[in-house]
């Protein structure tokens, strides 16, 4: 008995030791199992309050479809020329709204109802793009680039609440649609967000 | 010859000493090694020591000295770590057992049981700081981000702090049906005078200082982000003001001066009090046996400058002290001292009881050995109490107008900065980081 008792230790052991040797994967390893897997994309993620990529995309679809809804795209005769400026983030977070910007053009685009223009991305407000215009009209070739019917620009804000039970975030996302000529608001919507996080009653 | 020789004996002493406790550098070694000469070793020691890395204070502590080694997306990572561990303790679940845990180590052994998750002050200077590491990096919008974070940051600690003086209440009440004193600070407290000190009962609060406020004004007014978040810059600069009104003497405008361009100068100095726990022994049981009370305490500030001097051709001024991370340390001692000295009554209560069973059934050295067994027991718990030992002391802010490529100098008390606006910007921004006489850093962004 004392025996067979050794024996199944010593085989515990040796195997124990084995699989403490054996390779942990690495270049070249295809197929080796993990906890790498592919999730779904478009699924909801809910990993923590903070704005994410549900949010992202929801706020993407949401708006796009508001703006190309608006009779300055749906009824405009020819497709008009857009700059899509920078969206400022006004949050609590580190919220990197070209992320935001980026899937909004590449939705319009899409569609074909629009036609874009290259951004520049730092320049955020109407007086620059007024600036610019002026002084590119000065150079024919310039004038083509610099001549846009309309740019968009945006806002993300978040208010944040919380008591000693609940966490409560709320994002706001507001587009805008304006004729850098008379600087005038032709279209604007937003998108709102409100997450609710719950403390746990009793935890580590 | 002979201060080359003090200076070679001086660093091997010190690097002897970094090798010997390689794994933790106490604050003293964090003191001596700010020297230009120490520096790097101090920095590569801190980031590579582990030991410490689930502690609030190491990454402070680590982002702090990053900065000022001009390393800002270092510091950035640093600060967020210490983010990560200040959220983690402010959501925890309404009964949490690690918390619960904390707080009976705290009431009946020692203050060191406690873990440190930062005083008021230190969570909101921390947002400062990081905005600083963003700035540098010429990143506005997140520099933006930072501050409206700092702003957030204070609802958790207001929150905390009217917990704790609910709790300090209920303590002392407890202490007083036991016949206990707690209303007195003892008289052999260190900083029993400096609390009741002028300037620490000027400050309007313990967690706001003028130093972020102002910044914040300067920040998002650069970032162009005010007018769409409310006039938020013009909110911040009335909130500065009304917390120190020397904050209009920070902005200085030359209508007639062409070319010119804003300069901003933020001067950073110093090293903040370290806190320490201050044991007053006191024997008990006719002289046998002895108990203690142990409060937290702080050391005094170091390498502090009192004199920050700008002069351009067209003016010559003097900001003002808008950081006074001394004095809002010593200001939240003060606050949290009536609880503290209950909990420590409670604390030496229990102890002497202890120490009276013990004296009861094994005689006068049973008492005396209990005493001396609680007594190293909580010295131990307390050497591992720290705080953001590396936070700067001191924190001038100044935005005037100067004309494009013409010299600014700086006088930081005895030793004098210089450098050369650039021809083509808007504007500029300048951090100047004081940690010794001889280890001042000068970064720049424009815009």
């Amino acid at each position: 008995m004392k025996t067979i008792t050794n024996i199944s230790l010593s085989i515990t052991l040796a195997v124990i030791l084995f699989s403490g040797c054996a390779p942990k994967g690495g270049a070249g390893m295809v197929g080796y199992q993990s906890d790498v897997k592919y999730g779904d994309a478009k699924a909801v993620e809910t990993v923590t309050a903070d704005f994410g990529s549900t949010d992202l995309q929801t706020t993407a679809e949401s708006l796009t479809q508001s703006l190309l809804e608006s009779r300055y795209i749906a009824k405009a005769p020819q497709p008009p020329k857009v700059r899509l400026r920078a969206v400022n983030n006004l949050t609590y977070e580190h919220i990197d709204t070209k992320a935001i910007t980026d899937k909004i053009r590449i939705k319009l685009l899409k569609s074909g109802q629009v036609r874009f223009l290259a951004d520049n991305a730092n320049l955020n407000q109407v007086k620059d793009e007024r600036e610019f215009t002026e002084s590119a009209t000065a150079n024919k070739e310039n004038k083509a680039m610099a001549d846009s019917d309309y740019i968009i620009t945006g806002n993300v804000r978040s208010i944040k609440k919380a008591n000693d039970d609940v966490k409560d975030v709320y994002y706001n996302v507001s587009l805008e649609l304006v004729s850098p000529q008379s600087g005038e608001i032709l279209w604007a919507d937003e998108k709102e967000i409100r997450k609710v996080t719950s403390k746990s009653s009793v935890g580590w | 010859m002979i201060n080359s020789l003090l200076k070679v004996t001086f660093r091997i002493i010190f690097f002897s000493s970094l090798l010997l406790n390689a794994s933790v550098l106490t604050t003293n070694q964090l003191h001596s090694g700010l020297w230009l000469n120490n520096f790097q070793t101090t920095l590569a020691t801190l980031a590579s020591d582990t030991s410490d890395d689930d502690k609030f204070w190491y990454w402070l502590n680590l982002a702090r000295l990053q900065q000022a080694n001009g390393d800002f997306t270092s510091s950035i990572q640093s600060f967020e770590r210490a983010y990560a561990i200040l959220d983690e303790y402010e959501n925890r679940a309404t009964i949490s057992l690690r918390n619960i845990g904390s707080f009976l180590g705290s009431s009946l052994m020692s203050k060191g049981s406690e873990t440190y998750y930062g005083k008021g002050y230190e969570r909101t200077s921390m947002h400062t700081l990081n905005a600083l590491n963003y700035l540098m990096l010429g990143n506005f919008e997140s520099a933006a981000v930072e501050m409206r974070r700092m702003e957030q940051r204070q609802k958790f600690w207001l929150q905390e702090s009217t917990d704790k003086i609910k709790e300090a209440a209920k303590k002392r009440e407890e202490a007083r049906q036991k016949g206990s004193d707690t209303s007195r600070i003892p008289q052999n407290y260190s900083l029993a005078s400096m609390l009741e000190d002028e300037d620490i009962r000027a400050l309007v609060n313990n967690y706001q200082d003028p130093f972020s406020y102002t910044l914040s004004s300067i920040i998002l007014d650069i970032s162009g982000q005010s007018a769409a978040s409310g006039n938020s810059a013009e909110i911040s600069l009335k909130r500065a003001l009304a917390l120190n009104p020397d904050v209009s003497k920070v902005f200085v405008t030359l209508p007639d001066l062409t070319p010119k361009m804003d300069v901003t100068v933020i001067v950073l100095s110093g090293i903040a009090p370290a806190m320490k726990i201050e044991k007053i022994r006191f024997p008990i049981f006719y002289g046998a046996n002895y108990t203690s009370i142990d409060l937290p305490s702080y050391t005094l500030p170091k390498n502090d400058i009192n004199m920050v001097a700008i002069t351009t051709d067209q003016l010559k001024l003097q900001p003002p002290r808008l950081l006074k991370t001394d004095l809002m340390a010593y200001k939240t001692l003060k606050d949290e001292l009536p609880g503290e000295l209950a909990k420590s009554v409670v604390r030496a209560t229990t102890k002497a009881i202890a120490a009276k069973q013990a004296s009861d059934h094994f005689g006068n050295l049973g008492g005396l050995v209990a005493s001396l067994v609680f007594d190293v027991g909580s010295s131990y718990a307390d050497s591992g109490f720290r705080n953001w030992e590396m936070m700067p002391n001191s924190g001038y802010i100044a935005k005037f107008e100067a004309i494009k490529n013409s010299t600014v100098n700086i006088k930081l008390n005895n030793t004098q900065e210089s450098f050369v606006l650039p021809s083509d910007k808007k504007g500029t921004i300048v951090l100047i980081t004081y940690l010794t006489p001889d280890n001042i850093r000068i970064d720049h962004v424009t815009y």
